[in-house]
């Protein structure tokens, strides 16, 4: 058995444990108990002493050490790499190909030739917005035209002049904020079909002719020289579309 | 091209010697970290618990490192080698030491007068028997105790000792047998086991 096996075997177990394969091979270190006995105490006493047996040499010994090593190693007008960054850059022991300087050249001209694919940003030719809203807004623009035709009163043509130019600028006042209640009210009733109103408008103004011009909840009343002119009030209620769209809050 | 340093920490004893004999600094610096407390207690052992003889040795020790480096050589193992250096330094200064001797009076300078024996009531158990243990060391004979401290305070194998000390494996293990069973009957008083 090793020396080694020997001594773990020592310390790691009692005598009475050990059976005979192992006191034989024990037989030469140790005849009996008391001196396997001994044997463990120096083995364990040992391990501990030689771990807290540390010495550390001191720093004069160093320092006469480095600067023997200073002066057997320096050799006169030698360059140190670290600190000469065009001897790191440009070795003139190495080939050119394997030089630092050379592989960052390399690296620039790759880069200034992949730049210009990299960056395009030349898309094929489209249409402008600008051209993408006046073909939007074109036909609204024809509904103004139309929109005096359509209808037979004045009273009727009010308003829908009033609701025609607001869908002229249907576009623009979605884009703009919101800062008073009257564009509001604009772009809610650019939300209804505007000739739909208009007609619906115009039976209703047309109904209200026939009757006397008074009613118990109107705002209104005039004279039947007034009932010529384009000017009509008719209560709300009487058609509960219209109420929906002017009580209706986005 | 090397554009950052190197570790060494990492670095095995033969190759930190090839760095040094490139004239790498923090190479060196490397070593000495490794080697200078375990070899300056190894000199405290075998000069006589002198300290400053000690820290002489060490620092020769490592002169001859950075003087010569070329005398390692790196195909061999540079623990047995340096610790093969140490003993023949520790070897001759036993001859110088004869000498010495020849020409003072009959007083052996190197013999322990401090009784550790003195306070044993006031010690600790494992400090009292640290200092009695190397009182006993001391008492060994040359041979054995280097065979001794080799193999149990510096962590040598018996094929490194036998290779540091140029003996027979054989001999390393008759010798270490002799100091260990020498030690063990000496500091026997001092286990209350065997106090009986």
């Amino acid at each position: 058995m090793m020396e080694k096996e020997l001594e773990q075997l020592i310390i790691n177990n009692e005598y009475y444990a050990l059976n005979a394969e192992e006191k034989a091979s024990l037989a030469e270190w140790c005849a009996n108990e008391d001196e396997f006995l001994q044997l463990k105490q120096v083995f364990r006493q040992l391990e501990g002493l030689s771990a807290s047996n540390t010495f550390v040499p001191k720093q004069e010994t160093k320092r006469s050490l480095d600067d023997l090593f200073a002066a057997k190693h320096q050799k006169p007008g030698r360059v140190i790499w670290l600190n000469n960054i065009g001897v790191a850059l440009y070795p003139k022991d190495k080939p050119l190909y394997r030089r630092p300087l050379a592989y960052a050249a390399a690296i620039g001209i790759i880069a200034l030739i992949a730049t210009p694919f990299l960056f395009d940003t030349s898309l094929p030719a489209k249409p402008s917005l600008a051209q993408v809203e006046k073909n939007e807004t074109s036909p609204t623009s024809n509904s103004k035209t139309k929109s005096p035709e359509s209808n037979e009163t004045p009273l009727v043509q009010v308003a829908e002049v009033t609701t025609s130019q607001e869908s002229n600028e249907a576009i623009p006042s979605e884009l703009e904020s919101f800062s008073n209640a009257s564009e509001e009210i604009a772009v809610i009733e650019s939300v209804a079909p505007v000739e739909e109103i208009s007609s619906e408008t115009a039976t209703l103004s047309r109904a209200v002719a026939d009757e006397s011009w008074s009613h118990s909840d109107g705002i209104f009343k005039s004279s039947d020289k007034e009932a010529d002119d384009a000017t009509a009030s008719i209560p709300v209620s009487a058609h509960p579309s219209v109420l929906d769209l002017l009580t209706t809050t986005f | 091209m090397k554009l950052l340093r190197t570790s060494y920490t990492n670095f095995t004893d033969e190759r930190l010697m090839e760095a040094i004999m490139r004239g790498e600094k923090r190479a060196f610096d490397e070593l000495y970290q490794r080697y200078a407390g375990p070899l300056l207690g190894y000199f405290m052992r075998m000069l006589w618990r002198d300290r400053e003889k000690s820290e002489d040795f060490v620092h020769d020790l490592f002169a001859k490192i950075v003087n010569k480096p070329e005398y390692f050589d790196p195909t061999r193992n540079f623990k047995t080698w340096v610790y093969s250096v140490a003993n023949n330094m520790c070897k001759n200064e036993y001859k110088k030491a004869e000498v010495r001797k020849g020409t003072r009076n009959d007083l052996d300078n190197h013999f322990s007068l401090f009784d550790t024996t003195a306070n044993v009531m006031n010690e600790v158990q494992d400090r009292f028997f640290q200092d009695a243990f190397v009182q006993r060391m001391d008492e060994l004979d040359q041979k054995h105790k280097e065979v001794f401290a080799l193999r149990h305070l510096d962590g040598l194998s018996i094929l490194e000792i036998a290779e540091v000390l140029g003996v027979a494996e054989g001999t390393i293990k008759s010798r270490l047998f002799y100091a260990t069973k020498y030690l063990a009957e000496k500091l026997k008083e001092f286990d209350p086991q065997l106090n009986r």
